[in-house]
């Protein structure tokens, strides 16, 4: 079987080289210095995961990112600086990762196995939890067996929240990511996790999405 | 004294002068000219009645008997009354008009000489007029002091309103946020205040500028940092597994992970991370003190049951460290630290004791003040870590231990008691929707 490919995309060659190395362990990497090449590479070729240092000679960090976003690829980000850091939360909202240096090697090789763990969990298009299964190709849903009707937006929140796992999203996030720049309150994202509720609980998958009180909701991971 | 007391007394003072010298002055001149008139009348009098005794005319009655309080006598050279009008006790002799007290009243009485040696003498009763003069003078004093009184009051009520909106300023500078300070808005019309108010907010922009220069600097310092600091710490620990027994590259080791570790510290204070949202998800604080144990060989740790809480998982990694780092530092060694989770129903605790020196009063009291140390540890580290777990609604406490040393505890919600419980396979939310 081939082995996935990670893109590095860091301008400091010593410290680019050291990430080649280490995660040349268990994936491809390629190696690129500036965000041009980041996205000419990105668009050609297939990545898993894209890990971007934030500080390009060439152009912002944030806007590759922003280009990315439409790409198969996964996103960590690294950076130093903390203006950027508080814009990276601001623009991705808990949909990519990112890292701040200075870091330990371990903790950038745990975020990347887990982004790529994350990702094989939704390989060949199922997410799985439990007896839940959601079919994220096909658009389906199940529960042990039995199909579980979703409108667009349900699936949607399900397949966000179960491919993040032991994430909390907040109401803010939930607005941000099933409706975008449309104008809608909390409200909107309560009543459809209301909905997807009532279903599961219908088809007995019992409570999978929890309500953090004041922060968000919650999907625990499968107990493995 | 408050600057509104000193305008307040200051007017009512002076008030007090201008009531006290006008109407000492009203009474004074009334005083003078009713004396001076009253004068005048009695030597007319004098002189009336010696006109008509040098010409007499038949029948003719000095006094009136009708008029009240007037009294003529004629006095002869041994001091005997000859002739007396309207009172026949001797008169005293006053050769210029002076004012005596006859039977309990207020007399103005003047004489004339008479045929060589006798004397004309009258008496005119001023009581009456005297009594209006005291009325005169009470009714003044009592008008005067009514006037002191709310002129003082006045003054009061306008010094508090002018000063008013400088307490409105103050209150807004106490409300500056030393971190951000934002200008402050006055939104009056006095000039004095909006001068003041124009010099604080000038200062303010000129500290937000600098701190924000400052905070520039210190990331521009940690982005050329950063790189160098992730190869030393990566190509040492690389080295370090490669030969275990190189006391020396362990020390070497150590101190790159130390220097990273508090450099992170510090970028958390200059990024002003403490501010953003935390990134929350599921966290098992028995997964992370696994992996902080990993980086401290020899800490002894009991953690029997898993403990979850909702956190970000950098930001409670960075309590965890900091803690047992903390610890390692205060005791010398790794063996002398113990660390201990307790997972509980509504909280899950977490302490760290080691078995060094340990925590005086001072200490105690002031382990959590930024730039505090005790020997030879970062003093950022302790006051990041309670900013974050603060951050995290929880709390910690710093302790004598029980073996002479220090304890830290700290205390997170766990993540039952933050679930919001669904009532008969219902949630609370879709009750109330259907409500």
């Amino acid at each position: 079987m081939r082995r996935e490919r990670v893109l590095i995309v860091e301008d400091d060659g010593r410290l680019a080289e050291v990430l080649a190395r280490e995660i040349g362990r268990g994936y491809d990497t390629v190696v690129v210095g500036t965000g041009r090449e980041a996205l000419v590479r990105a668009e050609t070729e297939a990545f898993a995961l894209v890990l971007l240092d934030l500080n390009l000679p060439d152009m912002d960090g944030i806007e590759v990112a922003e280009q990315l976003e439409g790409n198969e690829a996964d996103v960590v980000m690294l950076t130093a600086r903390g203006d950027l850091a508080s814009r990276v939360r601001g623009l991705y909202a808990g949909a990519a990762d990112y890292l701040s240096k200075p870091f330990q090697m371990e903790e950038l090789l745990a975020r990347v196995y887990a982004r790529m763990r994350s990702r094989s969990r939704a390989r060949g298009g199922f997410v799985h939890r439990g007896g839940l299964t959601l079919a994220t190709d096909e658009r389906w849903c199940a529960f042990e067996g039995t199909r579980i009707d979703l409108s667009a937006q349900e699936f949607h929140l399900l397949e966000l929240m179960l491919e993040t796992q032991g994430r909390v999203f907040s109401k803010d996030t939930l607005v941000d990511r099933l409706y975008g720049a449309a104008d809608v309150g909390p409200n909107a994202v309560e009543a459809v996790v209301s909905r997807v509720r009532k279903k599961l609980d219908a088809a007995g998958a019992g409570t999978v999405v929890e309500t953090i009180r004041g922060l968000g909701y919650l999907i625990r991971p499968d107990e493995a | 004294m408050s600057l509104r007391s000193q305008v307040g007394l200051g007017v009512a003072l002076l008030a007090l002068l201008v009531v006290a010298s006008s109407t000492g002055l009203a009474y004074g001149w009334f005083a003078r000219d009713q004396a001076a008139e009253l004068r005048r009348l009695l030597l007319e009098d004098v002189a009336r009645v010696a006109s008509l005794l040098d010409a007499p005319v038949l029948g003719a009655a000095f006094v009136d008997p009708a008029t009240p309080g007037f009294a003529v006598q004629i006095v002869g050279a041994d001091g005997r009354v000859v002739l007396a009008w309207g009172r026949d006790e001797p008169l005293p002799l006053a050769r210029e008009p002076a004012l005596v007290r006859l039977d309990g009243r207020r007399q103005l009485i003047a004489s004339a000489p008479w045929r060589g040696s006798g004397t004309i003498r009258v008496a005119h009763d001023v009581e009456a007029a005297m009594r209006t003069r005291a009325d005169l003078a009470r009714s003044l004093a009592w008008g005067g002091a009514l006037a002191f009184l709310s002129s003082s009051l006045v003054a009061l009520v306008v010094a508090r309103r002018s000063l008013r909106p400088l307490e409105l300023v103050a209150e807004r500078a106490r409300a500056v946020d030393p971190q951000a300070p934002e200008a402050i808005a006055y939104p009056g019309r006095s000039q004095e205040v909006r001068a003041l108010t124009d010099a604080l907010n000038a200062t303010l922009t000129a500290i937000r500028e600098r701190s924000r220069r400052e905070r520039d600097f210190l990331l521009e310092i940690a982005h050329e940092l950063a790189a160098p600091l992730t190869l030393v710490n990566y190509h040492l620990a690389a080295l370090r597994r490669e030969r275990p027994a190189d006391a020396e590259l362990r020390s070497a080791a150590d101190a790159a992970q130390e220097l990273l570790h508090t450099s992170q510290d510090l970028l958390v204070l200059a990024r002003g991370e403490l501010e953003r949202p935390l990134d929350l998800a599921l966290v098992d604080l028995r997964e992370l003190l696994a992996r902080v144990a990993g980086e401290y060989p020899g800490v002894h740790c009991e953690a029997p049951e898993p403990a979850q809480v909702i956190g970000d998982a950098d930001r409670l990694m960075q309590i965890v460290r900091n803690l047992v780092r903390n610890g390692v530092q205060a005791a010398g060694r790794p063996e002398g630290v113990r660390v201990t989770l307790e997972a509980g129903p509504e909280e899950h605790r977490l302490s760290v004791e080691d078995d060094g020196p340990g925590l005086d009063a001072e200490a105690l009291a002031r382990m959590f003040e930024r730039g505090f140390r005790r020997g030879r540890g970062s003093g950022v580290g302790l006051t990041i870590s309670k900013d974050l777990v603060e951050q995290h609604d929880g709390s910690i406490t710093a302790a004598s231990g029980g073996g002479g040393g220090a304890r830290f505890e700290v205390r997170l919600p766990s993540l039952a008691s933050r679930v919001e419980v669904a009532s008969a396979g219902r949630e609370p939310e879709d009750a109330a929707e259907e409500a």
